[in-house]
């Protein structure tokens, strides 16, 4: 049976780009699987805004090619309608009502007047704001016009969706309702998220690839990166732990066992079944000894993965 | 969508925001004012300087040959004899409109584009709608709205000029339009040059210095033109030509009777104004927003 290689929505391949003396970008690869949430990771500078505004064609790279859906990133004649962005530092135009805004970038995006309104209507209630339609965009708070700019980002459907920093800024309560909203369009639309809240995207995503110094030191799965198969921790409540009972279950290649945390980390093989097969023996053996367990969490986590890699 | 249709869409949008806003709406009130203004003046004059206002008879010829003379001594005498047996009010403010027609246009959209691309407004409909199509609907906003406010200035002469049957409906109905038509057309150029000030910088602030700059130099080159054609100096002739380059020169050549040369200043004035659109677009088109 042949392999289906699977189609990208984005690709980026070598960009690079500078702003004067300083390189923000070098040698950037990477490539979206189209149909997926990919999340865009890195510290402050590490160039992630500027490979979103690459791939949203506002920018133009020196060296290298975006492609989004097969065409160049600043075709913007093909490609209306079909990516939208939430920029992170795009003001809204604060002398027009929510109302009008909408209606113009709906129309701009190619839907006739007569339902351009009720598109635009639509996008507003998907976020909850179906009550701000006539205020001024200069009136809103943080919060609200970063709803109205996820509005405008997923008005018409597109296909694929950059969301810069769509939580940064905000209070815990509107970033979980935000995170809520994305997660109801995971599935329609290819999304790329850029964040620096790190459990955010290792919830929300399934690849990423983690930017530093304007260069990518590590993409692929979410599973991958976190080495979600190779390795798993348990937390307990209190010991002894024979860690040499643990290491003899099979798959197991090495457990450690840190007092201070009271948590062990299981090393495996290269098994043929699932890691969770692993899971359930280490975890059988410990509750058989009497251990009382207070968490199991697979993978290094993606906090500790970007701290590794990144200065 | 056509190009066509995204600057349609921009230019409605656009024209509707400068409307509303409270920078549209005293230039509104300005142009309105200044309408009022010249009506008064002109009806102060005429009732000063116009025999007939005081009992005399004076025959209209007489009137005619006095703005012939003016109109004449103005540009030249064919424009004189041509402009003759318009109401003088009208040739008076297309005259003056055309000295404040620059700035007001600079004033109204100066931060057209810089104004987007500062706070990035712009990225919203980037990725919608092509760079030059955003261009040339703003370049057709800021004309629409300096023709709609030129035409609330004069509709209030004529409507004054009516009133005080200083001339017939007939000649308010062929020299008005005709007036203001000519001011709008004059007005597209300076929209191109406008937009294009605009779309070199990120600051409004710079983009209304640098329209001042550019727009005064384009007067004093104006002038120095004039004055060597009429010193009719062999050593500053280079200058007659310079004049050429200026939508100022073409303020003549509008109100000629000579059909070509209205016919060839009307589309110098409007390939201006297209061109300088399209260099302005194609500077977005080539920088990161």
């Amino acid at each position: 049976m042949t392999e289906v290689a699977p189609s990208y929505a984005v690709s980026l391949r070598t960009i690079s780009k500078a702003f004067g003396a300083t390189q923000a970008l070098s040698g950037v690869t990477f490539d979206v699987v189209a149909g997926d949430c990919f999340g865009l990771i890195g510290p402050n500078g590490a160039g992630k805004t500027t490979a979103f505004s690459i791939i949203a064609g506002y920018l133009h790279p020196d060296e290298g090619m975006a492609l989004v859906l097969d065409h160049d990133a600043r075709a913007t004649d093909v490609l209306k309608a079909r990516l939208a962005v939430l920029p992170q530092d795009a003001m809204l135009p604060p002398y027009e009502s929510v109302g009008e805004f909408l209606v113009h970038l709906a129309m701009l995006q190619g839907i006739p007047r007569a339902k351009a309104e009720a598109e635009a209507r639509l996008a507003l209630k998907d976020v909850d704001g179906s009550e701000w339609w006539g205020r001024r965009c200069g009136k809103l708070s943080h919060g609200m016009a970063k709803r109205v700019g996820l509005a405008q980002a997923f008005l018409g459907n597109p296909e694929v969706v950059l969301l810069d920093e769509p939580t940064a800024g905000l209070d815990p309560r509107i970033a979980f309702e935000i995170r809520q909203l994305i997660k109801k369009r995971k599935g329609h639309c290819t999304l790329i998220i850029s964040s620096h809240n790190l459990h955010e995207l290792e919830e929300i995503c399934d690849a990423a690839a983690i930017l530093d110094h304007g260069q990518v030191v590590a993409s692929g799965t979410m599973e991958e990166l976190t080495a979600a198969a190779k390795e798993f921790r348990i937390q307990i409540r209190k010991g002894p732990v024979a860690l040499d009972a643990i290491q003899a279950i099979a798959g197991v290649s090495r457990a450690d066992y840190d007092r201070k945390s009271r948590t062990i980390t299981v090393h495996c093989d290269q098994y043929e079944g699932e890691a969770e097969d692993i899971i359930s023996l280490v975890l059988m053996h410990l509750l058989q000894n009497g251990i009382k367990i207070s968490s199991v969490s697979k993978g290094k986590g993606l906090e500790k993965r970007v701290m590794e890699l990144t200065e | 969508m056509s190009p066509v249709s995204e600057a349609g869409l921009t230019c409605l949008r656009e024209m509707r925001r400068n409307l509303r806003s409270a920078k549209g709406i005293v230039m509104g009130l300005l142009f309105l004012l200044g309408g009022a203004a010249a009506s008064l003046i002109y009806a102060a004059v005429s009732e000063l300087t116009n025999p007939n206002r005081q009992g005399h008879d004076v025959p209209e010829e007489a009137f005619r040959d006095l703005r012939q003379k003016v109109w004449a001594e103005v540009w030249n005498a064919d424009i004189g004899g041509y402009l003759a047996d318009s109401p003088s009010i009208f040739v008076a403010l297309f005259k003056g409109s055309l000295w404040f027609i620059p700035f007001m246009t600079l004033m109204i959209g100066f931060e057209q584009v810089c104004g987007d691309l500062q706070h990035r407004t712009i990225r919203y409909t980037a990725i919608r709608a092509r760079r030059e199509s955003i261009v040339a609907g703003k370049f057709l906003a800021i004309w629409g709205v300096v023709a709609v406010l030129l035409f609330a200035l004069h509709a209030f002469v004529w409507f004054v000029t009516l009133i005080r049957a200083d001339a017939s409906f007939s000649q308010v109905l062929v020299w008005g339009p005709r007036m203001w038509g000519l001011s709008a057309i004059y007005t597209a150029a300076y929209a191109g040059l406008t937009i294009l000030v605009s779309s070199l910088t990120r600051r409004p602030v710079i983009s209304l210095f640098l329209g001042l700059i550019f727009f005064s130099l384009f007067w004093v080159l104006d002038l120095a033109a004039d004055v060597a054609r009429m010193a009719e100096s062999e050593r500053f002739s280079w200058l007659q030509y310079v004049g050429y380059a200026i939508p100022d020169y073409y303020e003549a050549w509008l109100v000629t009777p000579k059909a070509p040369q209205m016919l060839g200043a009307m589309a110098i004035l409007l390939a201006y104004g297209v061109g300088a659109t399209a260099f302005a677009g194609w500077v977005i088109h080539r920088r990161d927003i």
